[in-house]
């Protein structure tokens, strides 16, 4: 027995011995903790301890390996969730639905009404698209309970239909469709399809006429997407999908993309590049970005101001046609003045574009619409 | 430094004990020194000094009781200094926060206070240099000349942040001379491995459960609900507990010492009484020898004995955390203890064993309700909703979720509360066949690969800015 464990244990060190360091966990999306760097005070502090414990388990040696193993004998035991993430059926993940954050939504939805009422000749509308684990309940393992987010959304729809903003009803045409792939399976956000969809509801609240509307075709871009809701769990993790893009069947509208803090500018929504990366997702619109301004080819000639999460990333291609400039503003990075935006780029229209679980506990909507 | 942690597996352990296997015999308590001193540094790297402190005034004092033992009235002097000192360090940095707490809770002034952080294992090396510096003022022990002896015996790293609490007469000749065997190593690793698995595999998982459940606001939870995660918490506090008790046994052994057992089937009992004699052995043990018989134990008359007991038991709440719910806790057991021993002791023997059991879990779990609420207020509340005071339901679908998902779970910590898993792996491993020694071999190395498993996965945590 004291051998067995002699061994066990100077196997292991020695593997871990000549094991090469790891910079970046492709896996985990993020940069692994490397040796760090002893000082009096650090060490005084416990700090180059708690860094030293970090880095050694970060680097021990076949990560991979050991989380597998892991995942395995959870699910042996029965466990059907890991990091609040579920194991639904048909290979489903579904992130849990979030506890509405009672503080900042009041913060919020104030600040969403003080906003309408500053702007009342901009013609505003709000979609929140309820999330996987709402519309495709009947995937979560068996019992699994969550938060009723249709209780979060009604009490929402409410509250901004009193304040004149209109209400784009998302969860009603994606209930429809429930039974199409309008979720990824290994990751939080919805597919093309789903953003489809939606915005064909939303079209009619939006004024686009039903017959100035283009058909779109998907296209498959890449078959190699792995989500974020695998790598978080642990679960499906040699499951691969498809992302599509949605192109317009004729005329395509000509777009000019503007990251402007980055002060970068593309000729196109869709960053080929990001495809190589572990985050596919990241190829709409390049991700998340404080201010994005696409000017478009359109002969439109109102122009959308979208605060949004990165739902709206794979929505917004299907804007273009109908605007002559569309600004992106995600609240979370943005810290400009929206008032002196909205000015200067003449917006005409608003949309709020959110997701639920995002929305109900987002703590930076209110500020960047307060005035100054 | 945790023993459930990739560093003191795969860094601190095997270097010390290479070390140590490689020095000869009488510079081994040096190395034991040295490396105990880094290990508790590496969590408490200020705190240390005040460690190293604790022992230069003990090891001083010791010798100063044992130089006057031949006038009482002196030796007595310089015990109560001693002990003085002892609990005023343990009292300023564990209870000083509380104290004034509690005194701003009752006077009409605020007074200003500082929460000091509580050095680990405070408690625990505290009782320890007390039992040696009372035990050598009663002659029971040789006074310690020795001070790398009597340091390594303070801060020897196996026990020395959540115990068992050795006492100086326990270890006084393996201090000295202890034997040191690859037969003993052995022992000592399957002590380690089964307590590692116990930590990391059970107590941790069962964790994840009962933090669920807590985070559940009160009317939201139903009384299936509260059930499950107050058994998920009576596992986790024992397979917790108990787990570093055998890792720290297991780890001693690995050194050459023997310590004394610290839990024997605490959940087997058949009253509260019986409970305490198997759960957390040490301290009860300390408890009885330096502060319960000396007051005079039960040996003065009904009266007293109900009042030692309840100072004993005060004193033992306390001892686990400065806040009213220990004590409340320490004072439930102490009414619990007093029932059976003077109202229904005789009667409850007569009782089917099966009733007796149900009756203790029952008590004891009713108990760590105080032990694991923030607040003695969320105590009452958590136990109205397991008993249906102001529960959501009776049964909802997140209760049968739980008890659906962590049914295995559970039901492989209810056995492994049993002494038959034990006694089972007995019979593999002593049965004298090779074959059955590799499959015992096998079993304990899967064991440990799957706590590590769980170890490394522990910190996988993927990086969010992508959840967006």
């Amino acid at each position: 027995m004291a051998l067995g464990f002699i061994s066990c244990i100077a196997l292991l060190v020695l593997a871990d011995g000549i094991t090469k360091e790891r910079k970046f966990s492709e896996e985990e999306n993020r940069m692994l903790a490397t040796k760090p760097k002893a000082s009096v005070e650090t060490v005084m502090s416990g700090k180059f301890m708690s860094q030293y414990e970090k880095y050694k388990s970060d680097q021990f040696l076949g990560r991979d390996f050991w989380v597998s193993l892991k995942t395995k004998a959870d699910l042996l035991l029965g466990k059907k969730d890991s990091n609040g993430v579920f194991k639904g059926a048909d290979g489903y993940l579904l992130e849990e639905i979030s506890v509405l954050d009672e503080a900042s939504y009041k913060e919020n939805m104030d600040a969403v009404t003080a906003f309408a009422a500053r702007y009342p000749d901009l013609k505003m509308h709000m979609l929140i698209a309820p999330n996987a684990a709402n519309i495709l309940k009947e995937k979560l393992p068996a019992f699994a309970a969550t938060e009723d987010q249709n209780a979060q959304l009604k009490r929402t729809e409410e509250i901004v239909s009193a304040a004149g903003i209109q209400w784009i009803d998302a969860a009603k045409t994606l209930n429809q469709h429930k039974n199409e792939e309008i979720y990824y399976r290994t990751d939080h956000h919805w597919t093309t399809k789903g953003a489809y969809y939606a915005f064909q509801e939303a079209a009619g609240d939006l004024g686009i006429l039903q017959e100035e509307m283009t058909a779109f075709v998907p296209h498959t871009v890449t078959e190699e997407f792995n989500g974020t809701l695998s790598a978080t769990s642990g679960y499906e993790r040699s499951r691969r999908e498809n992302i599509d893009i949605y192109l317009p069947e004729k005329n395509d509208t000509e777009v000019v993309v503007n990251y402007v803090e980055e002060k970068e500018k593309s000729a196109s929504m869709y960053s080929s590049e990001k495809l190589e990366e572990k985050d596919k997702y990241g190829m709409f619109l390049n991700g998340n970005h404080a201010l994005v301004d696409i000017k478009t080819t359109s002969e439109k000639n109102r122009r959308l101001l979208i605060l949004k999460d990165s739902y709206a990333n794979c929505f917004v291609p299907f804007l273009t046609p109908y605007y002559r400039e569309i600004v992106l503003v995600d609240p979370r990075y943005y810290y400009g003045d929206l008032d002196d935006l909205i000015e200067e780029d003449r917006i005409t229209d608003v949309l709020f574009l959110y997701n639920g679980n995002t929305f109900f506990t987002d703590n930076n909507l209110s500020g960047v619409l307060a005035s100054e | 430094m945790l023993f459930s942690s990739i560093v003191f597996l795969f860094t601190f352990l095997p270097v010390t004990l290479l070390v140590y296997y490689l020095v000869p015999g009488r510079l081994k308590n040096i190395v034991l020194l040295l490396a105990s001193l880094v290990f508790y540094a590496w969590g408490e790297p200020v705190y240390v000094i005040l460690m190293v402190l604790s022992i230069l005034f003990n090891y001083v004092s010791g010798i100063d009781i044992e130089r006057n033992l031949e006038n009482p009235f002196k030796a007595k002097q310089s015990l109560v200094i001693a002990v003085a000192v002892n609990l005023l360090i343990l009292g300023f940095f564990k209870y000083y926060g509380f104290l004034i707490e509690s005194l701003n809770a009752v006077l009409p002034v605020e007074l200003p206070y500082k929460e000091l952080a509580l050095p680990i294992g405070i408690s625990f090396y505290t009782f320890q240099t007390l039992s040696y510096i009372i035990d050598v003022y009663r002659g029971k022990v040789q006074v310690q000349k020795n001070l790398i002896s009597f340091g390594v015996y303070v801060t020897m790293f196996p026990q020395l942040i959540a115990g068992p609490i050795v006492k100086y007469s326990d270890v006084e000749m393996q201090l000295r001379d202890r034997n040191i065997t690859m037969e003993k190593f052995g022992d000592g690793a399957i002590y380690f491995v089964r307590g590692l698995a116990k930590k990391v595999l059970i107590a941790n998982m069962t964790g994840l459960v009962f933090t669920k459940v807590s985070a559940i606001t009160f009317s939201e939870m139903s009384v299936l609900t509260a059930w499950i995660g107050c058994i998920a918490y009576t596992f986790q506090i024992y397979f917790d507990f108990s787990g570093y008790s055998d890792m720290a046994v297991g780890l001693g052994k690995m050194l050459g010492f023997e310590f004394m057992k610290n839990f024997d089937y605490p959940y087997l009992s058949k009253s509260i009484t019986e409970f305490w004699r198997r759960w957390h052995i040490s301290l009860g043990t300390w408890f009885r020898e330096y502060v319960y018989i000396p007051l005079g134990g039960n040996r003065k008359g009904r009266e007293r004995t109900i009042i030692n007991l309840m100072i004993v038991w005060f004193l033992t709440g306390l001892w686990h955390g400065a806040s009213w719910n220990f004590v409340m806790w320490g004072m439930y057991y102490g009414i619990l203890l007093i029932i059976e021993k003077f109202m229904i002791g005789d009667r409850l023997e007569k009782v089917p064993g099966m009733c007796r059991h149900l009756y203790s879990l029952l008590f004891v779990m009713i108990g760590w309700v105080f032990f694991f609420s923030p607040t003695l207020g969320f105590a009452w509340k958590y136990l109205g909703v397991m008993f249906g005071v102001g529960a959501k339901t009776v049964v909802d679908s997140m209760g049968i979720y739980l008890l659906i998902t962590n049914l295995a779970l559970f039901a492989i910590a209810a056995v492994g509360s049993t002494a038959k898993v034990h006694e089972i792996f007995g019979r593999i491993v002593y049965g004298g066949y090779k074959v059955r020694a590799v499959l015992a071999c096998a079993i304990y190395a899967g064991m440990f690969l799957l706590s590590i498993a769980y170890l490394v996965t522990e910190t996988y945590n993927p990086f969010l800015y992508f959840r967006f």
